[in-house]
């Protein structure tokens, strides 16, 4: 599968899963790179089936919180701090990853496994043709936040 | 008509989040309950009325798959009509699901316009039976 095929499905997924279930329109496009000082929340999830493959998200701490604040609907950052933030960017990770699978391929069956917080950089790429992968990141308003689908053999 | 509805879900974030659809939904619900899980949504079921169950499918203990098949033995689903909400968007996973016995498939993210409908939709299906 071509590398841009993945990234086009991956900006729709997510730019529909922020702005129906987090209320942000992201503003663009943007280069995954954050300031070397900035904080970083990683999840991955890795999916089996008929395609097997992992998944990454990647964004700052204050973007994340910012994220589960416009998810959970509340403006006291005290009510998504610490465990709230991992559990709202795992779900959003969830809902990107599901969603894009469906865009590139609604007529076979995935597993997704549980998403969960991985040490930067994040999880080892599964064995993967080099056109296999790709990475869109989008420019929130607030931050960055990048997303990654990497696509191996069947499991 | 008031509804009662079930939510099952393992993420908190989650069940606040369609709580919160909910409530932006237009759909008149008296009580959103919830359930962690296939085996707290039995329990809960057993011992209240629902009028919708609304499920995850990825979850610990029991699953929603598991939980669609248990209710559908019970002969639960033909009165408490279930939909499934979803990640998961593809079309053999929906069909497994409704054979089963799920009524409704919602797949994840949703607007709450398509959360009313698919709730009207499923009562008025339940209704007939």
């Amino acid at each position: 599968m071509q590398t841009e095929m993945i990234s086009d499905a991956l900006g729709d997924a997510a730019q529909s899963v922020l702005e129906t279930m987090f209320f942000v329109s992201p503003e663009g496009t943007a280069e995954p790179a954050y300031p070397q000082d900035v904080p970083l929340l990683g999840v991955g999830l890795r999916f089996s089936g008929e395609w097997s493959g992992t998944f990454e998200l990647q964004t700052s701490i204050t973007s994340a919180r910012t994220l589960a604040e416009g998810f959970v609907g509340t403006l006291d950052p005290s009510e998504v701090e610490g465990d709230t933030t991992t559990e709202v960017i795992c779900e959003l990770a969830n809902m990107v990853c599901g969603s894009t699978l469906t865009r590139l391929a609604g007529d076979k069956i995935f597993d997704l496994g549980s998403p969960h917080l991985v040490s930067l950089p994040p999880l080892p790429r599964v064995e993967a043709p080099p056109d296999s992968t790709a990475t869109r990141a989008l420019d929130l308003g607030f931050g960055v936040i990048a997303f990654t689908l990497t696509i191996g053999a069947p499991e | 008509m008031s509804l009662r509805l079930l939510i099952v879900d393992d993420s908190r974030a989650m069940r606040s989040m369609i709580r919160r659809v909910i409530s932006l939904s237009g759909l008149d619900v008296s009580e959103c309950l919830e359930a962690g899980d296939g085996v707290e949504a039995l329990e809960m079921v057993a011992r209240e009325w629902v009028d919708v169950i609304l499920a995850d499918i990825n979850m610990p203990r029991m699953n929603g798959e598991e939980l669609v098949r248990r209710l559908s033995e019970m002969g639960i689903t033909t009165s408490v009509p279930v939909i499934v909400v979803s990640t998961d968007g593809t079309s053999l996973r929906r069909a497994r699901l409704m054979k089963l016995g799920a009524k409704g498939y919602l797949v994840k993210p949703f607007a709450p316009e398509m959360l009313r409908d698919e709730v009207e939709r499923v009562l008025g299906v339940a209704n007939a039976n």
